[in-house]
């Protein structure tokens, strides 16, 4: 256990020193927030009933952005094979991984999404309930990408067909998510829809880590 | 009662995409052996190492570890080996401390080794850069100070001295000889002839 906070520590020094890919994500994330009420006319009705899926959109598209750089630089400078040796296991490592992507791409989405909540159009009183979504439904956005990115830096290609093989596995996340928001907004209440969706994270807390650790060794082998 | 080998290669094969890369390979690591694999381009010296370590799936004979059929990467209990593979695994965008820190503190290295090691290798002006300031053989010469302090007996080492200029060639021969004085065993794979005092050539060819 102290190991792996001092893995989560590392990637964390690792993101703020090295690479902007985080807060690449991030700004995306609000750009396209920003954007969204600018392209879709002036009626505000409108604007409350897809703001929820506008804000899921947004947030889906933005982890793809940094999903592929989890374990791509780890992979291909040798450190995941100096780690395993470490005596931590691979599966470990893996979880590790995913704590400090979502840290330094999720839980910044979580923590603007009030703001943002005024920012598209959303009656502020709503923003609790996009706050939940957003908390309970990115780590599952992270722990279902992480498998399809071992993949991808085992056969040394990413970008594209990273997101297509992603995709598919999160809409059960983006349908469960924007739907808590609308049903929440017409008044249904949307908490149903969050304990769903919070079903989705010890699943796939389980599954994908074992999973993306075999990719992993299969691209050793 | 006979001590076991820390680790044993009972002739191994290895197959890779239809090829044969190593047919019916022996080993005996002791304590105190230095073992040198040697052989031309493509006979399988990296590949040896990785299924020592685990990395690859050998086809057919077995490998103990310390008399047991574990592999180091699938048994993750306790650190087993120190490893050096073609990859350096450092971290361009951080300084040379952090990078030696973040292993010394995960292999809860004692201070002491720590400095000697940085020290041996002379890497005390050198700690607060950046990694990705250093030339290709100081970035080799770092792998070689994290190697130095790994709390592990054994080393597998994968071509340790490319970029190497001769005095730093003769500074890692002295501590692998001192590593194997003090009870440890080294599998080493170069194309290099070391100057080292008594070793084992295991060839590939």
């Amino acid at each position: 256990m102290k190991n792996f906070f001092k893995l989560v520590f590392w990637d964390f020094k690792l993101v703020i020193k090295g690479s902007n890919e985080a807060i690449a994500a991030l700004l995306f994330y609000i750009l396209a927030i920003i954007m969204f009420p600018l392209s879709s006319g002036t009626e505000n009705d409108l604007l409350t009933k897809i703001a929820g899926g506008a804000i899921w959109m947004a947030a889906l598209f933005s982890s793809l952005l940094s999903l592929d750089r989890i374990l791509r630089s780890d992979f291909d400078d040798g450190s995941l094979e100096l780690l395993v040796l470490s005596g931590i296991s691979l599966e470990v490592i893996i979880i590790a991984k995913c704590f400090s992507h979502w840290l330094t791409s999720g839980l910044p989405l979580v923590i603007l999404s009030p703001i943002l909540c005024i920012i598209i159009g959303l009656d502020y009183s709503y923003w609790w309930i996009l706050l939940l979504t957003l908390l309970v439904g990115t780590p599952s956005l992270t722990l279902i990408g992480i498998t399809p990115a071992a993949l991808s830096c085992v056969i040394g290609k990413g970008g594209v067909l990273t997101a297509m093989v992603m995709l598919p596995l999160m809409l059960p996340i983006l349908i469960l998510g924007s739907g808590a928001i609308e049903s929440e907004v017409s008044g249904l209440g949307g908490i149903g829809h969050i304990y769903a969706l919070a079903a989705i994270l010890p699943i796939s807390l389980l599954i994908s880590p074992y999973l993306a650790a075999k990719a992993i060794r299969l691209g050793w082998e | 009662m006979i001590k076991k080998p820390l680790v044993e290669a009972q002739s191994i094969y290895f197959e890779k995409a239809g090829r044969t890369i190593l047919s019916s390979v022996n080993m005996t690591l002791n304590e105190g052996d230095i073992v040198i694999v040697k052989g031309k381009n493509g006979s399988g010296k990296t590949s040896f190492l990785k299924c020592l370590a685990g990395f690859h799936r050998i086809t057919k004979g077995q490998i103990l570890w310390n008399g047991k059929k574990i592999l180091p990467t699938y048994f993750p209990e306790k650190k087993m080996l120190a490893w050096l593979g073609h990859l350096n695994a450092v971290k361009l965008s951080l300084s040379v401390k952090d990078n030696l820190l973040f292993y010394a503190d995960l292999w809860s290295v004692k201070k002491n080794e720590y400095d000697y090691a940085i020290k041996h290798l002379c890497f005390s002006q050198y700690l607060e850069l950046p990694v990705s300031w250093l030339s290709a053989g100081e970035k080799r010469r770092l792998c070689l100070a994290r190697l130095m302090f790994c709390p592990s007996k054994v080393w597998i080492i994968d071509e340790p001295t490319t970029f190497l200029d001769e005095e730093n060639k003769k500074i890692f021969e002295r501590v692998m000889e001192e590593h194997v004085s003090k009870g440890g065993a080294i599998v080493c794979a170069s194309h290099d002839s070391l100057n080292i005092n008594k070793f084992k050539t295991l060839s590939l060819d």
